[in-house]
């Protein structure tokens, strides 16, 4: 399968392979991890999430892969764990165990300024935000994701980037410490 | 929106930061995990890996044609000794009632791997013909067509149980290829198609059930994309189907609802390991008596059974349609499942229960397996 159409018109002709998979772990993985680090504010919650979506995935693949967009599909598993008790579950054990990621750098003002902004925003419009600008995703696109209109999409955008500008516009010295 | 630069700027920094930060294990890892669950710890759970609630109407509606009590869905034979679910009483109830389920969306057996006759749909690029079902899906060089709901019930009065199925087409391609589904019934034992209920613009099947006067309820997106729900129901009539009934749930009247299960201790028995999950589904919006889409999802075929409905297909998914609680009030859907004798216990299993019921109100729940 691929994930491409060819110019020759090739479609959803057979089943995934692991080939395919590993595909697309290695395109969209990391754009998954940005999307939901920006929507959980949490970098190593964010790489959990899509890592299990991954892990749930692996064994529906080769039917999942005959989707009209597979990833897709994948992006709606991890987005649905983000807003689920796994989340706050895994967030829980995390805290329990302080095994916070050595490796990561700390964070620049511009950077931390970003996560509380969207923090601050209600869930809708931290989601409609985050799918618009990091995704990628249309209006459409999040709408039918969100299952609701277009225009229900506009105003959690409209909202959503006076939110932001709002909170970025402020004094840095507020909420930046780094 | 795009015009602003400074958010633009922002997502773009935050991204590269998390490129250049982000230390995923890897698909392999992911690939171990998963396997590693299939043989042990979730090997039961291989067959019900997952609850999905999805919603599928609001009160009013189903209080005005879809029973309440008693209703046995398609239980394949009627048996007198049925058990039917009590009838929710208008006054304060404190405790979760048990659900009543009306129907198993579940393709049934002899229609998961069947040859069936399919009509053409109304998009470019789908199969049809004479297709040859496996395992739920018909994949070809051309697209592939999925079942995505099945009820089973007497729809042409003649005795005798016809299946009626929802086909969705995935003709392929990246990106957001629309679909497109239809509904269609088939009779007798070689499966001949009856005909076509004429939804017309079908994306997406919320709900399906036959009732016991033959008519089939059908739950569906609404074709313009708004948030809702429209229910219709149809009527054989000698050579086709007629629309002789819809409701039309706007988004704002769909309940939220949120969802908890509790399994009891995994028991080994002569036939295989089995356990019994007790689902919770609890409705926190202002309506009521909505039709729930309860589907379990495992990555190996299982027996589960549920309660009030004979379902004991070996597969690995079953779509239910239950009556959601009150507003404020909360039903329970019990679970029996079963693997092959052979299997492996299932110590220390997880199980995810998750609802949705617009996408926007989702709701989800994870349950841990004890010997």
């Amino acid at each position: 399968m691929s994930l491409t159409q060819p110019s020759g018109g090739r479609r959803h002709a057979q089943r995934g392979t692991n080939a395919d998979l590993d595909e697309v772990y290695e395109a969209h993985s990391t754009r998954l991890v940005a999307q939901l680090y920006a929507y959980t504010g949490d970098l190593a919650l964010a790489e959990d999430l899509v890592q299990e979506a991954f892990v749930r995935v692996v064994p529906r693949w080769s039917k999942i892969s005959t989707y009209d967009d597979p990833i897709g599909w994948i992006r709606r598993v991890a987005w649905n764990l983000a807003t689920s008790d796994w989340r706050r579950a895994r967030r829980a054990r995390r805290l329990a165990s302080a095994t916070r990621e050595e490796h990561m750098p700390g964070p620049s003002p511009d950077r931390v300024m970003l996560v509380q902004a969207l923090a601050a925003l209600p869930p809708v419009q931290r989601r409609a935000v985050v799918m618009f600008y990091l995704a990628d995703m249309s209006l459409a696109d999040i709408a039918e994701l969100e299952r609701v209109s277009e225009n229900t999409i506009k105003q959690r955008l409209h909202r959503g980037r006076a939110g932001l500008a709002a909170a970025l516009s402020e004094p840095r010295s507020e909420v930046g410490h780094a | 929106m795009r015009e602003s630069d400074e958010l633009v700027s922002a997502f773009t920094e935050l991204e590269a930061f998390v490129r250049g930060t982000s230390r995923l294990p890897g698909l392999a890892a992911a690939q171990s995990e998963a396997a590693r669950r299939r043989r042990g710890r979730i090997a039961v759970w291989s067959a019900a890996a997952a609850v999905v609630l999805v919603l599928g109407g609001a009160a009013t509606v189903v209080a005005g044609w879809l029973p309440r009590s008693g209703m046995t869905g398609l239980e394949p034979s009627p048996s007198p000794s049925v058990t039917t679910a009590p009838t929710p009483s208008p006054s304060v109830t404190t405790g979760p009632v048990p659900a009543t389920v009306l129907a198993d969306m579940t393709p049934p057996e002899q229609l998961r791997n069947a040859t069936i006759d399919v009509p053409a749909f109304d998009l470019a690029g789908c199969p049809s013909g004479r297709l040859e079902f496996r395992d739920e899906a018909f994949v070809s060089s051309v697209g592939a067509v999925l079942m995505d709901a099945a009820a089973v019930g007497d729809v042409d009065a003649d005795g005798t149980e016809d299946i009626v199925v929802a086909l969705r087409c995935a003709p392929g391609g990246s990106g957001h290829v629309p679909s497109s589904v239809q509904v269609l019934a088939y009779s007798g034992p070689g499966l001949a198609l009856l005909g076509s209920v004429p939804t017309g613009g079908l994306t997406r099947v919320a709900s399906l059930l036959v009732r016991p006067d033959g008519d089939v309820e059908l739950g569906m997106a609404r074709a313009d994309g708004v948030q809702g729900i429209v229910f219709d129901r149809y009527r054989w009539g000698g050579s086709g189907f007629e629309r002789i009934d819809g409701v039309d749930v706007p988004g704002d009247a769909l309940p939220v609802v949120a969802v908890s299960a509790e399994p009891t201790a995994v028991q080994l028995v002569p036939g295989g390991p089995s356990t019994t999950i007790v689902v919770t589904v609890r409705n926190e919006g202002p309506d009521s008596d909505l039709p729930l889409q309860l589907t379990v999802v495992g990555t190996e075929p299982a027996t589960v059974e549920v309660e009030g409905l004979a379902s004991p297909a070996v597969q690995s998914r079953h779509d239910l349609v239950i009556v959601a609680p009150e507003a404020g009030q909360a039903v329970t859907v019990t679970l029996r499942v079963a693997l092959p004798a052979g299997a492996t216990l299932p110590v220390g299993s997880s199980v995810l229960v998750a609802a949705y019921p617009t996408d926007v109100n989702t709701s989800s729940f994870t349950v841990a397996l004890q010997a």
